[in-house]
């Protein structure tokens, strides 16, 4: 089944700081793209804020903590800084959302998309070993994914026109939750196609006349 | 930051810890004072207020979280040393202090728990959000905002208390939450939810009624 307002539960644990780097990359796209999800993690984020000042102020430290801490800075010591985004044409720009961008190593266009037949192509993220799968899916105007079930939960972010899946509309900027249970084959509008960020946890299971040929492939 | 806020606001000599109501807020005005000052003048001496009131608790966050000591201060460490390198990031009319401090620790956790396989995230991927409003108004409201948040917090029953603490420090999802204390998934999710609507203002405590949400 499609759960009913997945991203609340989501939003708290991508505000904690909990998220395993597949999903917190997805929920920080969302609350790029989403003004009340934004909010929901303003809000969160300011709980966070009250619950450290209750922490304990005589927790101990290292006597020369502040000396470290401020040769450190002098010193240039810097922690893991990110790598320079690389620089995108302007239809990225105007569909993919900043966090997103960082996994990108260039335009949509340039992207080693693999084709999964019917007019659907997929392009795999890398977001380490999480345990995940991420990708972006681009299904073509008007075509569809083959019906398929989920050993796991598939999340979606659809990031740039629409897919019509069991007479529901969802829409850029919109975040969906599918479990194990749900048999749905999305179609993509017919002007505009879809472009989605795809996350699983577990592969796909095609269903159909083309799902032999198509399981082997949705591994990873 | 104008004149006339600090000329209202900052109490130097205010003593921080246990501070409440307008002391309180003259209590996070200090902070965000110390904030403001590193990143306009690098003042060391803010800085080493700032250090003072925070570190400790900055590390009993990262330890909480079921970090080693030894971990936990390298995670404070490194936290403050963001601090100073991003003070000009912070704004008193978007977060209050301890806000931009905990999305700051919380990020360098993650980064510590995550250095080999996690993507970097940073906090700078939300600043091209633009905000609407801002202003001496907005920033009054901000601070009594988290004054209220703090008193709401006090009064959670401890259960609901519970979930959101574990939620927060102790690197843990709903779903670990739930299997942690052995309650179902369904009573975790009920429980943040009163909670969060409870923080929010949302929620009759005599009740556990929700208002319009």
């Amino acid at each position: 089944m499609v759960e009913k307002n997945p991203a609340d539960m989501m939003l708290l644990d991508h505000a904690a700081g909990t998220l395993p780097p597949s999903l917190d990359v997805m929920m920080a796209s969302y609350v790029a793209l989403n003004q009340d999800a934004r909010a929901s993690v303003e809000a969160l984020t300011a709980v966070g804020g009250a619950l450290l000042e209750d922490e304990d102020a005589t927790t101990e430290i290292a006597s020369d903590a502040f000396d470290l801490v401020m040769s450190r800075i002098n010193d240039g010591d810097a922690p893991a800084e990110t790598q320079p985004l690389s620089p995108v044409d302007a239809h990225t720009q105007a569909v993919v959302p900043l966090p997103l961008r960082r996994l990108l190593p260039g335009s949509l266009d340039s992207l080693k998309w693999k084709s999964r037949g019917g007019g659907v192509r997929e392009y795999h993220l890398d977001t380490g070993s999480d345990g995940l799968k991420a990708s972006l899916l681009w299904i073509a105007p008007g075509r569809s994914v083959p019906q398929h079930t989920h050993r796991g939960r598939e999340y979606t972010l659809v990031l740039e026109g629409a897919y019509t899946d069991q007479k529901e509309t969802v829409a850029a900027g919109d975040f969906v939750v599918n479990d194990s249970t749900d048999a749905h084959s999305p179609v993509a509008d017919s002007a505009l196609g879809c472009l989605c960020f795809a996350v699983t946890d577990a592969p796909l299971k095609f269903h159909g006349p083309l799902g032999w040929i198509l399981n082997p492939f949705m591994r990873y | 930051m104008s004149d006339h806020r600090r000329q209202n606001y900052t109490t130097p000599r205010h003593r921080f810890v246990g501070a409440r109501g307008r002391d309180g807020v003259n209590k996070v005005m200090l902070a965000a004072d110390w904030i403001e000052r590193v990143a306009a003048e690098r003042d060391k001496a803010a800085f080493a207020a700032l250090f003072r009131e925070f570190a400790p608790r900055l590390k009993s966050f990262s330890m909480r979280g079921g970090l080693p000591s030894e971990a936990a201060e390298e995670v404070m460490q490194e936290a403050m040393i963001s601090v100073w390198r991003k003070a000009h990031q912070f704004d008193r009319t978007k977060a209050s202090p301890s806000t931009w401090l905990f999305t700051i620790v919380r990020n360098k956790r993650l980064d510590y728990l995550r250095r080999e396989n996690r993507p970097k995230l940073q906090e700078d991927d939300f600043a091209h959000v633009e905000r609407t409003t801002s202003g001496a108004d907005q920033d009054v409201f901000a601070l009594q905002q988290n004054e209220t948040l703090r008193s709401r917090l006090k009064k959670l029953p401890a259960e609901q208390l519970e979930v959101i603490q574990k939620a927060f420090f102790e690197d843990k999802s709903h779903t670990e939450v739930a299997d942690d204390l052995g309650v179902p998934l369904g009573t975790i999710k009920s429980r943040i939810r009163l909670a969060l609507g409870r923080l929010r203002g949302m929620v009759d405590p005599e009740t556990d009624g929700f208002q319009g949400m």
